[in-house]
């Protein structure tokens, strides 16, 4: 009898150990998946605006799906920044609907975030709509946990870009001039003459322009009177 | 009320024109966007040959090396091999944050940028379609050399062995530089992918041409990858 409770009681720290051994990866099996999705954005507005910059969503990957997105980029040139919280909700591939459910954070000049559901359907390879307006992505859209990590979307319609040059990263000699670079203007030397004869012009037409209104003409014939 | 039918008859005659007119271009864009998608880049080499730096992404894994016939050239192993895939699955495609060169004091933020348009802060520019941080392929980073937005001002210090941070999400990927030196702006060869994990910097350098704006050199710093990732 003491020799059979021995044995069990061998068998049991057994089984504990390999169940101790087991429970990771149990739990591992049945956890929710967790992915890091990419999106580079380069999107120029029918007004001229241009947003460029990364989407970094990580993804929860359940029915439905929770994501937290966050852009990082620039909008026209500037700093921009914004994170929010979304559920995904995925038909199949090429099919979801996302609603933002949190904006913690919204740093987007001119950029309102009104619109707080989106339907994403693919329409053709290389095409998707986002609330009906076009959208160019590379390739197809994957439902979460399908693998696909990174995409690419912008304006559909304009073809594949060219580069044929190095990118300008100077502005000459003349960058001590930076405040004008920094309001968009030019900041060579002549430039600056000119702009510094246009303001004295202007202020030389606002000064006349003053002196000839009429209230003016009533003070001065006041004080004669 | 008789004109109502009227109104009727011409608010669904409208509405069926939009309707055919919406379904007409996103046809359109759709037969557009499969011939000549838009999210590619090319490089136009000097000597006219056309070398992808954003493959479009098939809508299935690839069985083979499709795509064009590989063109070898010299000097540079991106070109002529395949451009590496955007959609290629990977737990670490994340963006770059921030550059950072220690032995000149530089730490800077990145952003998105296609070439065209710059930061227009003190920041530097990701080329949209070079590779990720610590990833294979070339991964191109373009800073100002002047003006209120000057980053790689002293670019032009940087020696062979010198090392270069690129900081993500994940940690931080050392680079240590190859070489320094000068190009043509047309010599866009050197934003081709590679097989390798590369990091190319850009920025002017030579003589400032007032008549086209812009300087008649780039400077460019070659480094590989040393680490692949060293968390934060």
């Amino acid at each position: 009898m003491k020799h059979l409770t021995i044995k069990r009681a061998a068998l049991w720290l057994c089984a504990s150990l390999l169940a101790l051994t087991l429970l990771p990866l149990a739990a591992q099996a049945t956890g929710l998946q967790r992915e890091t999705v990419t999106i580079l954005v380069d999107f120029t507005t029918p007004t001229g605006t241009t947003i460029l910059g990364t989407i970094v969503g990580h993804r929860i990957v359940d029915v439905p799906t929770t994501t937290e997105y966050t852009f990082t980029g620039t909008v026209n040139g500037l700093p921009a920044h914004a994170s929010a919280t979304v559920t995904e909700r995925w038909a199949d591939d090429g099919h979801a609907q996302i609603e933002v459910t949190a904006l913690p954070d919204w740093q987007i000049p001119g950029v309102d975030p009104t619109v707080r559901q989106f339907s994403v359907v693919q329409i053709a390879k290389n095409l998707i709509t986002v609330n009906g307006l076009p959208v160019a992505i590379d390739g197809n859209l994957q439902a979460p946990g399908g693998g696909r990590t990174t995409y690419i979307a912008t304006n559909p319609g304009r073809g594949p870009l060219e580069i044929l040059a190095l990118p300008n990263t100077g502005v000459g000699p003349a960058a001590a001039l930076g405040s004008l670079e920094l309001v968009g203007l030019p900041g060579t030397p002549t430039d600056l003459i000119a702009l510094v004869l246009a303001g004295v012009l202007a202020g030389i037409s606002g000064l006349l322009a003053w002196t000839a209104r009429p209230w003016r003409k009533a003070a001065v014939h006041a004080d004669r009177i | 009320m008789r004109a109502l039918p009227r109104v009727l008859l011409v608010a669904g005659t409208l509405a069926v024109l939009l309707a055919a007119g919406y379904g007409a271009g996103l046809g359109y864009l759709s037969w557009r966007e499969s011939r000549a998608p838009s999210t590619g880049a090319v490089l136009v080499l000097k000597d006219g040959r056309r070398v992808p730096l954003i493959q479009p992404a098939p809508p299935v894994a690839p069985t083979s090396a499709a795509g064009a016939t590989p063109v070898p050239a010299p000097g540079r192993a991106g070109i002529g091999a395949p451009a590496p895939t955007s959609d290629q699955p990977s737990a670490a495609a994340l963006p770059p944050l921030r550059v950072r060169v220690p032995r000149l004091g530089l730490d800077w933020p990145v952003v998105l940028s296609d070439g065209q348009h710059l930061p227009r802060f003190k920041g530097v520019g990701w080329l949209l379609g070079s590779a990720y941080p610590g990833q294979a392929g070339n991964l191109v980073l373009l800073g100002h050399l002047d003006g209120p937005y000057a980053t790689f001002g002293r670019l032009h210090e940087l020696g062979a062995n010198d090392t270069v941070a690129v900081v993500t999400e994940a940690g931080v990927r050392a680079y240590r530089v190859r070489t320094v030196f000068q190009a043509t702006p047309d010599d866009v060869a050197v934003l081709a992918p590679t097989d390798q994990a590369t990091l190319t910097i850009i920025t002017c350098s030579g003589r400032w041409d007032p008549r086209v704006r812009m300087y008649d050199h780039r400077l460019i710093v070659i480094a590989d990858l040393v680490t692949s990732v060293t968390v934060r």
